[in-house]
């Protein structure tokens, strides 16, 4: 499965109608706290400017409301992928990436059958105070390795001058938080991330 | 009765939801206004502090139509997405087509704004264009398919009131039958009134309203000053002239000879 190179994560819909229209083809909305009904509505809009603009959209933890409103893909940490019924998701067709930080959660994401496993922190990440060292770059090529023709998300401390390495490197994808919704222009910078990434 | 697109309405003012201090006082300014169309930016209500309010389930909560914008969009290709996006949010053909060619003056880009309306037009989009006083672009775009303009009086945001006077009142006398909206620029309520009496259908009010030190009230005057320029229109003002006119009748006055 092709999955475009450019993952930008977001925590509203707004910003995914924010970022649509400059060409981004595939986002997370990865919310943090909020009720139920709220997180609902958030999902249904987010899913709705998705399918008119053309963006895959990939939900965050929350498998039973990704399956409730039909999104295109869940994407599970390895906390939450014991509990969520991944067989459910399946016949629905809502695909599944996985967080992996190493090599017993890598082969723990394997046996899921996932559509793409995510290597994190590539990088020391600003948003999460993370029990693991950067990966780094030498790690992206041992994964792609093992994981052949499964996606690659590169994800954490990803920037716009870091992005040709970690492609080099053998990520299909680069996911991306802080680097462009902090940024003073986050249009721009979109744009910075989709050119770099159509150079890649 | 204002017309727009086979939907006929009440009031002519409309109102723009963007930078109000809260959710509560938009509402109440909606009201206020006793507006029955609101635009919406999809892009706009993006930026971070207003993410988790659910914004756009206030407003779907609201009893008003929805007129979305493309606010924002700098290019075609952006206007045309985010036009599709807010047909699948709002479930409306409607949209309030603005494509930005200036960032300082947030002025159309004319060229870009007749050819997104003419894909729009095409694609079923009832398109409500934010265009310049211009009468030769006024005429492109409803030959691209739109059958309301939405002129503005001055910069968005400016506050300046009707900049091209001559220019509006030859886009007014040209297209007597197109419903004309003055969009942008309006200051205070006697602007709103200004352009009512010059014969404009309705005008479009946002930051007038929304900045002011007490948005609700705000919203009621404008809605005062737009049915008094209305109703003035109607009423056929008189022409002005260079020299005074006596009011009271010369004839039979006793002190003259």
């Amino acid at each position: 499965m092709k999955l475009a190179r450019v993952y930008p994560i977001v925590d509203s819909a707004a910003w995914i109608s924010r970022l649509a229209p400059l060409g981004v083809r595939l986002v997370q909305l990865r919310i943090k706290e909020r009720a139920a009904d709220e997180l609902r509505a958030e999902v249904r809009a987010a899913r709705s400017l998705c399918r008119a603009a053309g963006l895959q959209l990939v939900v965050n933890d929350y498998w039973e409301i990704a399956l409730a409103e039909s999104c295109d893909f869940v994407h599970l940490g390895q906390g939450d992928l014991a509990g969520a019924d991944l067989a459910a998701l399946r016949r629905a067709g809502v695909r599944l990436g996985i967080s992996t930080h190493d090599h017993e959660e890598l082969e723990r994401a394997l046996r899921a059958a996932p559509d793409y496993v995510a290597l994190g922190p590539i990088y020391p990440t600003l948003l999460k105070v993370m029990p693991w060292r950067p990966q780094g770059l030498e790690r992206i090529r041992e994964w792609k390795e093992r994981l052949g023709a499964i996606p690659l998300v590169a994800i954490g401390g990803l920037t716009l001058e870091r992005l040709a390495g970690v492609f080099a490197a053998g990520a299909d994808v680069a996911a991306v938080v802080t680097d462009i919704i902090r940024d003073r222009d986050p249009e721009a910078r979109t744009r910075g991330w989709l050119a770099a990434a159509r150079a890649a | 009765m204002l017309e727009l697109y086979g939907t006929k309405l009440a009031s002519r003012l409309l109102l723009g939801t963007a930078r109000y201090p809260s959710p509560a006082v938009l509402t109440d300014a909606i009201r206020a206004a006793h507006a029955e169309v609101v635009t919406v930016s999809l892009r706009r209500e993006a930026a971070g502090e207003r993410a988790g309010q659910g914004f756009w389930s206030i407003i779907r909560g609201l009893e008003v139509r929805v007129l979305p914008n493309t606010a924002g969009c700098h290019t075609v290709k952006e206007a045309v997405t985010t036009a599709h996006m807010a047909r699948e949010v709002f479930a409306t053909p409607w949209v309030k087509l603005e494509v930005i060619g200036e960032d300082d003056t947030l002025q159309p880009d004319v060229f870009a704004l007749t050819e997104a309306a003419r894909i729009l037009c095409a694609e079923g989009f009832e398109v409500f264009p934010y265009t310049t006083e211009d009468l030769v672009v006024a005429e492109r775009l409803i030959a691209a398919g739109c059958r309301v303009l939405m002129p503005w009086g001055a910069p968005i945001g400016s506050g300046r009131g009707l900049n091209n006077l001559f220019a509006l009142t030859a886009l007014r006398a040209h297209f007597p039958e197109v419903p004309l909206i003055i969009d942008a620029g309006l200051g205070v309520p006697s602007h709103a009134a200004q352009a009512m009496e010059l014969g404009f259908d309705a005008v479009l009010v946002n930051t007038a309203v929304a900045q002011a030190t007490d948005p609700v009230a705000m919203a009621g005057a404008f809605a005062q000053a737009v049915a008094a320029g209305h109703a003035a229109r109607r009423a056929g003002p008189i022409e002005p002239r260079d020299f005074a006119v006596p009011s009271t009748p010369v004839v039979g006055q006793a002190f003259r000879g």
